[in-house]
């Protein structure tokens, strides 16, 4: 299967597979786990978001009723359709670590 | 603390203000949230620095402006736009707008060949009177050596106008310069003469010029030589002429013995002494056919000579000059029209308003006819003094 998600969309359906979340902790999980290979602001980060929206990947969701930090603002879920295109780009890449995995060891010695 | 709450309120309204880039559909959807992740993003930015704020600054407001002007552009065309702009997408939609156009253009046939006609002849119109204005005012005629140093001089009432000068003036100035290298008089205008020929005659242009005409335009000589000092010196002794290297070629077959031959003019009998380069036709917008001594104005225009050749009255042709390297007009001006001066002083004839003639020497960038420039201060017949 070919990737479909381009790696900024990758990481923010990722950081939103665990749990629900406000748009400033996505920008933060992003920067995480990407290690500061997706530069995301404020403008870059919602023009992503708005696409994944749009797409049907991701939705907005109801402030969790623990949470009392209104400030934060409006909350974000992965929906099923994102779900899925992440679990598809979970394959992807497994496939293609499988097939990295399988190069001989002059290659990997090379690398 | 005040300070803090302060710099957070501004930076607040600043982003708000910036975030009105976006569609207002956009802005109420997204706004609110957009502001509270910028203020965090801010306060963490804060952390490390003067300039990593001026930086998170810079890329917010070059963010907002693309990325908001990309939202302005999907919300206007009715939908968002799903790839991210870039280079890629930009060129998309400079192919798309193109596409749209053609099929505009297209769908209105009458339009389109209108329009097309309508630049097609604009087009034409402003190449053909370019290339006019170009051959006949800024480009160097054919021959023509250093274009750019020759002026033509004449004269000017109250710095008015350009206007022929007369024989022992151009002469005068001629002798006296130490600004011209040369100066050398010519008929502004091509005169129309009768060439003999076995069975009638026919008309030709002739230009009547001076002995050191061709020399200070930097032309050479095709065939045979150009005027001779004394050749222009006293009324009618010298019918000689030099050729135009096209009349040459299309009256006399280009024959090479023609030099020492003679023919008529005006019924007089002239010695071809010489045929010019290829391509000058002369320094005017008209070309010529041939060049006689402006000794012999009186057989060519059917005058006396004498009259016209030594009266400072009789003022009936123009002259060239070619500027030393590094002179300027102006300069040359003064220098002139203080020798002007100089002879009508010595003959009790001090200028009056009436007759505030001046030299002006003119550009002749192209080498052929000028129009006259304003006079400069330098010019003033009264300011220049007798030396």
């Amino acid at each position: 299967m070919a990737q479909t998600l381009k790696p900024a969309h990758f990481h923010i359906l990722l950081a939103l597979a665990d749990a629900d979340c406000h748009g400033y902790a996505i920008m933060q999980t992003v920067r995480e786990q990407s290690g500061g290979r997706v530069p995301l602001q404020t403008g870059s980060f919602y023009r992503h978001l708005t696409m994944l929206i749009d797409q049907g990947l991701v939705a907005e969701a109801p402030a969790p009723k623990h949470v009392d930090d209104t400030r934060r603002g409006t909350h974000y879920r992965l929906t099923p359709l994102g779900r899925r295109a992440l679990e598809a780009e979970r394959q992807y890449l497994t496939g293609l670590v499988t097939a990295l995995g399988q190069l001989g060891p002059s290659t990997r010695r090379s690398r | 603390m005040m300070a803090a709450v302060e710099a957070h309120q501004w930076a607040d309204t600043c982003y708000g203000m910036l975030l009105r880039v976006y569609p207002e559909a956009y802005r109420r959807r997204f706004a609110d949230d957009m502001r509270r992740t910028f203020l965090s993003d801010l306060a963490r930015v804060k952390a490390r620095g003067g300039v990593a704020v001026l930086a998170f600054w810079i890329v917010t407001i070059a963010q907002a402006f693309w990325f908001g002007s990309a939202e302005r552009r999907a919300s206007s065309a009715g939908g968002p736009v799903f790839e991210p702009p870039g280079r890629h997408k930009m060129r998309l939609s400079l192919v798309g707008d193109v596409r749209y156009a053609l099929r505009l253009l297209r769908r209105s046939p009458v339009f389109t060949l209108t329009a097309v006609v309508s630049l097609a002849l604009g087009l034409a119109g402003s190449t053909v009177i370019f290339g006019l204005a170009d051959a006949l005012l800024f480009k160097a005629g054919p021959g023509i050596v250093d274009a750019d140093r020759l002026v033509e001089i004449g004269r000017t009432t109250g710095g008015e106008g350009f206007d022929n000068t007369s024989a022992p003036v151009v002469r005068y100035l001629a002798a006296h310069t130490t600004t011209l290298e040369r100066i050398a008089g010519t008929t502004f205008d091509p005169t129309p003469i009768s060439l003999g020929t076995a069975d009638g005659s026919e008309r030709v242009f002739g230009q009547l010029v001076s002995a050191g005409y061709f020399e200070v335009l930097g032309v050479r000589p095709a065939l045979g030589r150009f005027f001779h000092a004394d050749e222009d010196r006293s009324a009618d002794s010298h019918p000689v002429t030099v050729l135009a290297h096209r009349f040459w070629q299309e009256r006399f077959g280009g024959d090479r013995e023609i030099i020492g031959r003679t023919i008529r003019l005006n019924n007089t009998t002239f010695d071809v002494v010489g045929v010019a380069q290829a391509e000058f036709e002369g320094s005017t917008l008209v070309g010529t056919d041939l060049w006689v001594p402006i000794a012999m104005v009186g057989p060519i225009r059917g005058e006396r000579g004498a009259v016209l050749l030594d009266s400072a009255r009789a003022v009936w042709h123009t002259a060239v000059g070619r500027l030393k390297p590094g002179v300027s007009r102006e300069v040359a001006a003064a220098e002139l029209n203080a020798w002007y001066c100089s002879p009508r002083r010595r003959s009790g004839r001090s200028p009056t308003p009436a007759s505030a003639h001046h030299i002006v020497p003119v550009g002749t960038p192209s080498g052929s006819r000028a129009r006259p420039e304003p006079a400069s201060g330098g010019t003033n017949p009264r300011g220049g003094s007798a030396r």
